[in-house]
């Protein structure tokens, strides 16, 4: 994931490729892929086999050229998430001014970030935290579908390492110009550092069992139903909405459909960056 | 495939010439636009708004997953990539910066060739880089009409001049020209 190079034009593969990569993981690996939006997954194909240097042709003719780790890292790929940090900085104010206190005295606040493939957004809560709330107690659960791209996200791997966009973000949310006490160098390369990622678990999950048995008092769910189609939304929203604890906060993408029946019994804390209240 | 459409693209100079378009717009042309314009990240309020202002068309900023509907123009939202689905619906997506741009051109265009086929006129404007040359190529691919402003008028030519070179633009034609070219497009009965 760290070097997806999506700079370069990208044919979207076609429908005889998509349904056999639906068909094969699902029968061969038991990962339920049948509901990822059709055009974005099928450029997402194109882009997978690109970096993992194998041919769709040759995936189709034998798909056990897959190695398990290739599986992993190609359901990785399938799966884009959000990849600055403070990304959509009016969101990250709003926690900072209206939510995040609310739980100062709280024992231990439990926050779950769902279906997660980049850790851009766990590290921008963990600044934030560590910023204007460092006696705030909580515990963060992070759950996605590639083992490679948790393992990744929990030595601090950045999409993007010198990201002008991610520093001008931290400004604006912060007021302050310097990152650089939450980063260091790793073999060479620029991670975000790992002593700040003590209180958080991550978890694997393969098919549809992808959701914690736990109750949540805010969960970051961000452009996580971009990928999906509306049926696979709305059974994920319908998890997400249950595991929140009363008064819970859900975050949003700012842009992502959020079906209003589903909100009855949460109140918008902020409508126009979509985070909620039960 | 689905109807006809017209999709737009452009980067630094484009503005100020689709406020220009959009002003010369007939009412209720039957058609939906999609303009996808490089943008700043955090310029998130007031871009649709002024558009729509100039416009005797609705013009939104679509959610993921909308239904596309004529007579509305679709600005691709900051900092997400807007796709065309040919199930008539708008898919946003946060993937990585294309040719260091997110919205991209050719994500746009790539989607909406696949769409509308031959149906769909392609428009490239002023702009800095070569996004969007691809886009219109995957357009010309698919039979659809291809035009990029005259490089000559662009505030910066690069964008247009990309067209030219990969071979993708059908026309290269002044802000006058571009306008009654869409006037044209939009009054051919399907």
């Amino acid at each position: 994931m760290q070097n997806e190079r999506s700079n370069f034009p990208i044919n979207i593969a076609d429908n005889i490729v998509a349904n056999k990569i639906l068909e094969v993981f699902k029968k061969e690996f038991n990962i339920d892929l049948f509901n990822l939006q059709n055009i974005v997954f099928r450029r997402r194909i194109a882009l997978a086999f690109n970096i993992l240097n194998i041919s769709q042709q040759e995936f189709i003719d034998d798909y056990k050229i897959l190695s398990g780790e290739q599986v992993d890292q190609l359901v990785g790929i399938l799966i884009p998430d959000n990849n600055e940090l403070f990304r959509d900085t009016e969101t990250w104010i709003v926690l900072r001014d209206k939510i995040l206190n609310k739980f100062i005295s709280k024992e231990n606040v439990r926050i779950w970030f769902p279906n997660i493939t980049y850790g851009e957004d766990i590290y921008s809560l963990l600044i934030l935290l560590n910023e204007f709330f460092p006696t705030l107690k909580f515990q963060i659960k992070v759950t996605g579908p590639s083992l490679y791209a948790l393992q990744i996200i929990s030595n601090g791997g950045l999409m993007k390492p010198k990201s002008r966009t991610s520093l001008a973000n931290y400004k604006m949310v912060t007021g302050k110009g310097d990152l650089s006490e939450y980063f260091k160098k790793k073999n060479y390369v620029i991670c975000f550092n790992t002593n700040y990622l003590s209180a958080v678990e991550y978890k694997q999950y393969k098919n549809s069992d992808c959701f914690e048995d736990d109750f949540f008092d805010i969960i970051m769910c961000r452009n996580k139903t971009l990928i999906l189609n509306d049926e696979a939304a709305l059974e994920f929203y319908n998890k997400i909405l249950f595991r929140t604890e009363k008064n819970g906060i859900i975050v949003f993408g700012i842009n992502e459909k959020v079906d209003k029946n589903l909100l009855k019994s949460f109140h918008a804390i902020s409508l126009s960056e979509k985070i909620f209240q039960k | 495939m689905l109807k006809k459409a017209i999709v737009i693209g452009g980067s630094a100079g484009s503005y100020k010439i689709v406020l220009k378009i959009l002003s010369f717009l007939p009412k209720n042309p039957g058609v939906p636009i999609f303009i996808c314009l490089h943008r700043l990240r955090s310029a998130r309020k007031g871009f649709a708004e002024t558009l729509h202002a100039r416009s005797s068309y609705q013009v939104i900023e679509p959610e993921d997953k909308e239904k596309i509907e004529l007579n509305k123009i679709y600005v691709a939202p900051a900092n997400y990539h807007m796709y065309i689905d040919s199930n008539n619906t708008i898919v946003l997506s946060v993937e990585d910066e294309i040719n260091h741009s997110r919205p991209s051109i050719d994500i746009t265009f790539q989607s909406a060739a696949e769409a509308y086929g031959e149906n769909l006129m392609g428009i490239i404007l002023s702009g800095a880089n070569h996004d969007g040359a691809f886009g219109m190529l995957k357009i010309k691919e698919h039979g659809g009409l291809t035009i990029v402003q005259d490089p000559g008028e662009c505030e910066i030519s690069v964008m247009p001049l990309s067209c030219i070179e990969n071979n993708s633009a059908d026309k290269v034609q002044s802000v006058t020209e571009i306008i009654h070219s869409i006037q044209n497009f939009i009054s051919i009965n399907d």
